[in-house]
C-alpha cells in the first residue's frame, strides 16, 4: 500500500504530469500523421528521459504509447489513410461515415473506445502481471530458452506474404545478435578486432534505424512528387458529449468486450501487436453480428471493433515485457531500450525490487489514458491542422533527433554510424517486402533463447533431456513444434491471407 | 523493368551470400566444446543456407510468370535517396571532428531542400532559420537541461 502512495506521489507531481500530457499529445500527432509512428516517437523521446528519474522517463514513453496507438484514428477517418498500421480497420467504417456526414461521431467513438480499450487492457495488466511474475520468478534457463524458443517460432506467423522473407529476417536478426562477447564461454565473436562492437550491437541503435531512419529514406523516394492530402475540416463544437447517445454506447459494449479481448489475447503473444489486433477483431466483430453486412458502409460497430483493440494491445503487450522481458511488438521492443538505458531489467524481479516502478507505470497509463480522452476530442482541431505540417521540414529535423538519440546512449559516434546501418538494412527489407517486426524479435530473442541454452546444458550437465523433462520447459518446446506444424499446415491453406498486415509499428 | 523482375531471385542470392559469409566467420571463430559459441552460429548458417535456397527456386518461378505488361512502373526517385543517403552519411564524418552546431545546421538547411517537392518554392530565409533555431534548441536544451553532451567540435560554445 506504502508503494502505491509513493508510485502516486510519483505520477502526480506536477512535472510528471505536464511530461505525461506532453507525451501523448505528441504521441497522438506521431499516430495521427502517416509516416510517423509510435515506434518514432518513442525513439525520439528516449534521449530526453536519459536524465530523469526512471519513473518519468518511463511515464512519459507509456504516454507515448498509448498517444500514437489511438492518434491513428484521425487520418483513418479524415483522411482514409490509417495513421499507423493500427488503425488500418478503422479506416473501413471510418471514411464511410464521414461520406455521409458522420464524422464528429466517428472521431467520437473512435476516441471513446481507444479510451475504454486502453482502460480495459491495463486492468488486465494489473491483474495477470504479477501473477505471471509470482510464477516467473522461479523459471530457470530451461524454461526460458523454451519460452524464447515458442516466441520464435511465432515469427513465422508474423510473415504473411512470404514466410520464407519472414523466417530469413528473424535468423538475420539472431545473426546481429551475436556479434560481440559470447554467453557463458565469453568467446569474442564477429567484431572485426574492434573494441567498439565488444558489447554488441545496442537494442535502440537496431530499432531506430529500422524503424525512424529508413522511414526517412523511405520518403526521400516520393519527396520531389507533389501530393497534396484533403484533411476534410469536422467541426466538434456543436456535438453534444462525444456524438453519440447513450443507448449507441450501450448497444456497442460486448461489440467493445469482445474486442477487448482481441487485443489483449494477440497483445500477449510476442511479435504481433495493435497492427494485427485491429483487424483481427474487425473480422471477428463482422462476423459475429447480426449487422454483419453493413460493416463497411459506415457504421461505429467498425468503428468500436478496431479502435478498441488496437489499444487494448498495450496492456497485453505490456504483460510479456514487465514479467519476462520478453517485448510484444516493436513498440515495447523499444520500451525495453529505454528501461534498459534506466538500469531497469523487466522482468519477475522487478514485481518485488521495484515495486514502486511497476505501480507507478500502472498508475501513468490510467493518467496518459485520461489525458488522450481529453486531449484527443477537444484539441482536434489542432492535431487535424497538424497533418498537413510539411513533410520535408519535418523529416530532417526527426532524423537529427534520431542521431542526438543514438548519440546519447554511450556518447560515441559509433552508435550513430550503426543506425545508419540499420536504416540501409530496413529500406532494403522495404525494397524487397520483408517484414523488419521479426528481425527485431530475432534480434532480442535470440540471445535469450542461446544464453539459456548455454546454461540449461551447463544446468543439466550437457544432456538436452533438461529442456523436455522440465515440465514448463516441455510444455512451450511442445508449442513451438505446435505452431510450427500449425504455421506449415496453415500455409497450405491460404487461410490467413484474411488477417495480413505487412507491418507492425 | 528488367530489374523488378528478377527482384525476388536477387534476394534469394542475397540470403545466400550473407549465409556464406557468416558461415566463413564462424568456421575462424576458436573451438572450446562440442557445444560451444559457434552451435547457434552454425544452425543460423543452415537456416540462412536452406532458406537462401528456398527463395531462390521461389525467384525462379516469379521471374518466369513475370508479364511485363502487367507490370506497373513505380514512379519512384531514386536520385534524391542517393542523394539523402550521401548527405546522412557527410554529416556523421564531420559530426566529431567540426562539431554538432554548424554540421546540423548545414545537414538540415540542405536535407529541407533535398527533400522540398517539385513545386514548392524553396524558401531560403524560412529554411535557414528553421535550421538554426532547431539546430540551437536541441544542442542547448540537451546540454543544459537533460545533460547530453553533444560533440562540441571546433565552436566551443556553453562552457
Amino acid at each position: 500500500m506504502a508503494d502505491i502512495l509513493q508510485a502516486a506521489q510519483a505520477v502526480f507531481a506536477l512535472q510528471t504530469l505536464i511530461f505525461i500530457i506532453i507525451g501523448v499529445a505528441v504521441g497522438i500527432v506521431f499516430g495521427a500523421v502517416p509516416g510517423l509512428t509510435a515506434v518514432m516517437a518513442v525513439a525520439l523521446f528516449l534521449p530526453v528521459t536519459y536524465g530523469m528519474d526512471p519513473g518519468v522517463g518511463i511515464s512519459i514513453l507509456m504516454a507515448l504509447y498509448i498517444g500514437a496507438t489511438s492518434g491513428g484514428l484521425i487520418s483513418a477517418i479524415l483522411l482514409k489513410i490509417p495513421g499507423t498500421p493500427s488503425s488500418v480497420a478503422t479506416c473501413f467504417d471510418g471514411h464511410p461515415m464521414l461520406d455521409k456526414g458522420e464524422g464528429p461521431k466517428a472521431l467520437g467513438v473512435g476516441i471513446v473506445f481507444s479510451f475504454l480499450g486502453t482502460i480495459v487492457s491495463v486492468l488486465a495488466l494489473m491483474l495477470i502481471a504479477p501473477k505471471l511474475a509470482s510464477i516467473a520468478i522461479k523459471f530457470g534457463p530451461h524454461e526460458y530458452f523454451a519460452i524464447a524458443v515458442f516466441s520464435l517460432t511465432l515469427i513465422a506467423t508474423l510473415s504473411c506474404k512470404s514466410m520464407v522473407k519472414g523466417i530469413f529476417a528473424g535468423v538475420l536478426g539472431f545473426a546481429f545478435a551475436t556479434v560481440g562477447i559470447a554467453p557463458v564461454d565469453a568467446t569474442i565473436r564477429y567484431t572485426f578486432g574492434t573494441t567498439q562492437l565488444k558489447a554488441g550491437f545496442t537494442t535502440l541503435t537496431v530499432l531506430i534505424g529500422l524503424f525512424a531512419i529508413s522511414e526517412v529514406i523511405k520518403t526521400a523516394e516520393k519527396a520531389k512528387q507533389k501530393n497534396e492530402m484533403k484533411v476534410a475540416q469536422v467541426s466538434m463544437k456543436k456535438i453534444k458529449g462525444f456524438g453519440f447517445s447513450l443507448k449507441e454506447f450501450k448497444d456497442q459494449v460486448p461489440n467493445g468486450i469482445l474486442s477487448a479481448i482481441v487485443g489483449i489475447a494477440i497483445g500477449i503473444l510476442p511479435g504481433i501487436g495493435s497492427g494485427t489486433s485491429n483487424i483481427v477483431a474487425y473480422t471477428v466483430s463482422k462476423k459475429r453480428s447480426k449487422r454483419g453486412e453493413l460493416y463497411g458502409t459506415g457504421i461505429i460497430d467498425g468503428i468500436v471493433a478496431s479502435e478498441t483493440s488496437n489499444n487494448a494491445g498495450i496492456g497485453g503487450a505490456l504483460i510479456p515485457l514487465m514479467t519476462l522481458g520478453i517485448p510484444g511488438d516493436a513498440v515495447t521492443a523499444i520500451l525495453l531500450g529505454g528501461f534498459m538505458i534506466h538500469g531497469i531489467q523487466p522482468g519477475p524481479l522487478l514485481f518485488i525490487n521495484n515495486s514502486v516502478l511497476v505501480y507507478t507505470i500502472f498508475i501513468a497509463m490510467f493518467v496518459a489514458a485520461i489525458a488522450m480522452l481529453v486531449l484527443e476530442f477537444y484539441g482536434l482541431r489542432i492535431f487535424t491542422r497538424l497533418l498537413n505540417v510539411p513533410k520535408h521540414l519535418l523529416l530532417p529535423i526527426i532524423f537529427v533527433l534520431c542521431v542526438v538519440g543514438a548519440f546519447g546512449i554511450n556518447s560515441r559516434v559509433f552508435d550513430v554510424w550503426t543506425i545508419v546501418l540499420f536504416g540501409l538494412l530496413g529500406y532494403m527489407f522495404y525494397r524487397f517486402d520483408v517484414p523488419n517486426a521479426p528481425f527485431i524479435m530475432g534480434f532480442i530473442l535470440g540471445p535469450m533463447a542461446e544464453t539459456n541454452f548455454r546454461r540449461g546444458l551447463m544446468l543439466s550437465n550437457g544432456e538436452f533431456r533438461g529442456f523436455i523433462a522440465n515440465p514448463i520447459s516441455g510444455l512451450f518446446l511442445l508449442l513451438a513444434v505446435g505452431s510450427i506444424l500449425w504455421t506449415v499446415f496453415g500455409s497450405y491453406r491460404e487461410k490467413k491471407k484474411q488477417i495480413c498486415v505487412s507491418n507492425l509499428s | 523493368m528488367k530489374l523488378k523482375k528478377y527482384s525476388e531471385l536477387i534476394f534469394g542470392l542475397l540470403i545466400l551470400a550473407f549465409g556464406i559469409f557468416y558461415f566463413i566467420l564462424t568456421i575462424q571463430l576458436p573451438r572450446k566444446d562440442t557445444i560451444d559459441a559457434t552451435f547457434i552460429p552454425y544452425i543460423l548458417s543452415a537456416f540462412m543456407g536452406v532458406l537462401g535456397i528456398l527463395q531462390l527456386s521461389a525467384g525462379i518461378k516469379a521471374s518466369k510468370k513475370f508479364k511485363e505488361e502487367e507490370y506497373v512502373a513505380e514512379n519512384l526517385d531514386h536520385l534524391t535517396v542517393i542523394k539523402i543517403i550521401a548527405l546522412i552519411v557527410i554529416y556523421i564524418a564531420f559530426l566529431q571532428p567540426i562539431g554538432f552546431l554548424i554540421c546540423t545546421a548545414v545537414f538540415l538547411v540542405l536535407g529541407f531542400i533535398l527533400l522540398t517537392p517539385v513545386g514548392t518554392k524553396i524558401n531560403y530565409v524560412q529554411y535557414i532559420t528553421i535550421s538554426v533555431v532547431a539546430t540551437v534548441l536541441i544542442y542547448f536544451s540537451f546540454r543544459n537541461g537533460l545533460h547530453l553532451m553533444l560533440p562540441e567540435g571546433i565552436l566551443r560554445l556553453g562552457r
